[in-house]
């Protein structure tokens, strides 16, 4: 079950950033925790599958800006952050905004965690 | 057809119209551990698998809501007595059918029960049934779904652990022929191989699928069954297994095929449905979700995609595309990357990467479609105040 737009917008990139920390966190539970296994299939398809999708961007940013001949990422300001590559200003907005929503999620849920503790407290 | 909404089911009398499944003698170790280990054997060669493997039995009931569904419900049966693991009751419900959806079910010697009146949703049929149910687990499945022979076995060997209380698979359509089916195809081969492994893997699956999982009987009669409160009785039962601190597994191996809307006509009924069984989801377990890691994160996510992604996909890009540029019409296929990898992956793997390849316009299409009807039940839900309180069939 899917709503909106499945693949479309920040959800993708929260999902990249997911499977990135993958290899960590398998790597800090094999190392904490005897019974564990570290699951190389799983964590390699998914890496895989990321990497693939990355350079799928990559591959289409530069497929696009060939065919049009012009650079496809935004105009705006980009000689203000130099030391990035320009087609990177997309990904750095999309990124600053999902770092944004998920601390106020956060920042949501530890609030109503003090709250729910106060109430019981009382 | 329009069901009518909501019903008690624990009020309802039952009817039990026929009883000539004989249940087979149970196991005297039925444990899923036990089985892993007994039923799950190599095989020489997956043609032969069937006719090879012994059978084993499991205390699972098997439960299939069911109206007017002649055409498929044959299928669905035979498909369910084809397990690898011979699951101890098949029970439809045939609730209120006007054709032969009761009689091909007999005729297949499952148990057919039937309630006083229509129940008014699927979720009220398996409630229905669930009264009937003494085996410790419960498979729900959709009347039009249709199982790979080892799907149970492979569900029932995940239910390892005494915290897990659901277990779902991989659902892949049945049928691949129209626009709709195909955009359909794409996106389950996407959301699956790529989506859910990663919620899987942070044990924090969004949705046991409503069309094939599998239950703890007691989890289900602890929290009073499929509850009739929304639209997406499988969402509310997941967030609150997560919220009761309970887990939820996703096994990718395990593949069912349920049939998709074919037109426009059926798959508007089913993106609403969904879309608003999502919003009101959210509105219920709002500060439950909040204790849940992960959980909170992925619904968030989703909810900022489904609604402020969707407005600027149907609104910005158009305005800008005549305003500015028209190469801003690039932003409906920049992300393609993220919709063909781990639909092509899977596709490839399943020697169907041209099907695969030829329906990925149809799902750009399906996309569209669905971001509108989001925003429309996001409308009526939050600004109109009408929820949808009627569940309508998708096909």
């Amino acid at each position: 079950m899917n709503v909106g737009l499945p693949g479309a917008g920040i959800g993708g990139l929260y999902y990249l950033i997911c499977t990135a920390i993958m290899p960590f966190k398998e790597i800090f539970m094999t190392l904490t925790k005897p019974k564990h296994a570290f699951r190389y299939r799983l964590v390699f398809s998914q890496l895989s599958i990321a990497s693939g999708i990355i350079l799928g961007f990559i591959g289409i940013y530069k497929l696009l800006s060939t065919l049009f001949k012009t650079d496809l990422s935004l105009h705006v300001s980009i000689n203000h952050i130099g030391f990035l590559p320009s087609y990177s200003l997309p990904v750095v907005i999309s990124l600053a905004l999902l770092v944004f929503i998920l601390v106020v999620i956060e920042v949501f849920a530890f609030i109503y965690r003090k709250k729910d503790s106060a109430s019981v407290k009382k | 057809m329009v069901y009518q909404p909501l019903y008690i089911a624990s009020t309802l009398k039952s009817e039990i119209t026929s009883t000539s499944f004989t249940p087979p003698p149970s196991m005297l170790d039925t444990s899923p551990s036990f089985l892993l280990h007994t039923a799950v054997k190599p095989h020489i060669n997956d043609q032969t698998k069937a006719k090879e493997k012994p059978l084993s039995h499991c205390p699972v009931t098997i439960i299939v809501p069911a109206y007017n569904e002649e055409s498929c419900i044959a299928d669905t049966i035979n498909s369910l007595l084809s397990q690898s693991l011979i699951a101890e009751h098949i029970i439809v419900i045939d609730d209120g059918s006007t054709d032969d959806t009761a009689a091909i079910c007999r005729s297949l010697s499952v148990t057919v029960i039937t309630p006083p009146e229509n129940t008014g949703s699927k979720a009220g049929a398996q409630n229905f049934a669930l009264t009937h149910i003494n085996t410790p687990y419960t498979l729900a499945i959709d009347a039009d779904t249709t199982l790979e022979h080892n799907a149970l076995e492979k569900l029932y060997a995940a239910m390892n652990e005494r915290d897990v209380v659901a277990v779902c698979g991989f659902v892949i359509p049945q049928r691949v022929n129209t626009l709709w089916e195909r955009g359909r195809y794409v996106e389950y081969l996407m959301a699956f191989t790529f989506y859910k492994e990663i919620q899987s893997y942070y044990e924090k699956p969004l949705i046991s699928s409503g069309c094939f999982s599998l239950f703890r009987t007691e989890y289900l009669k602890q929290i009073g069954g499929w509850s009739l409160r929304t639209m997406a009785e499988d969402m509310d039962l997941t967030w609150t297994a997560y919220q009761l601190g309970k887990k939820v597994r996703f096994v990718p191996d395990a593949i069912c095929y349920p049939i998709e809307p074919h037109n426009f006509h059926f798959m508007r009924k089913q993106l609403k449905r969904w879309a608003h069984g999502f919003i009101q989801n959210v509105k219920l377990h709002r500060k439950g979700i909040l204790r849940v890691p992960f959980l909170r994160s992925i619904v968030t996510v989703m909810c900022w995609d489904a609604s402020i992604a969707s407005i600027f996909y149907l609104t910005v890009i158009p305005i800008l595309s005549v305003t500015v540029s028209p190469l801003f019409l690039l932003g409906y296929i920049i992300d393609l990357p993220m919709v063909v990898v781990p639909t092509l992956v899977k596709a490839y793997s399943r020697g169907e990467t041209w099907k695969a390849l030829t329906s990925i316009p149809a799902f750009m299409v399906l996309r569209v479609v669905n971001s509108a009807i989001f925003l429309e039940a996001l409308f009526k839900e939050l600004i109109l105040k009408k929820p949808l309180t009627t569940y309508e069939k998708g096909h």
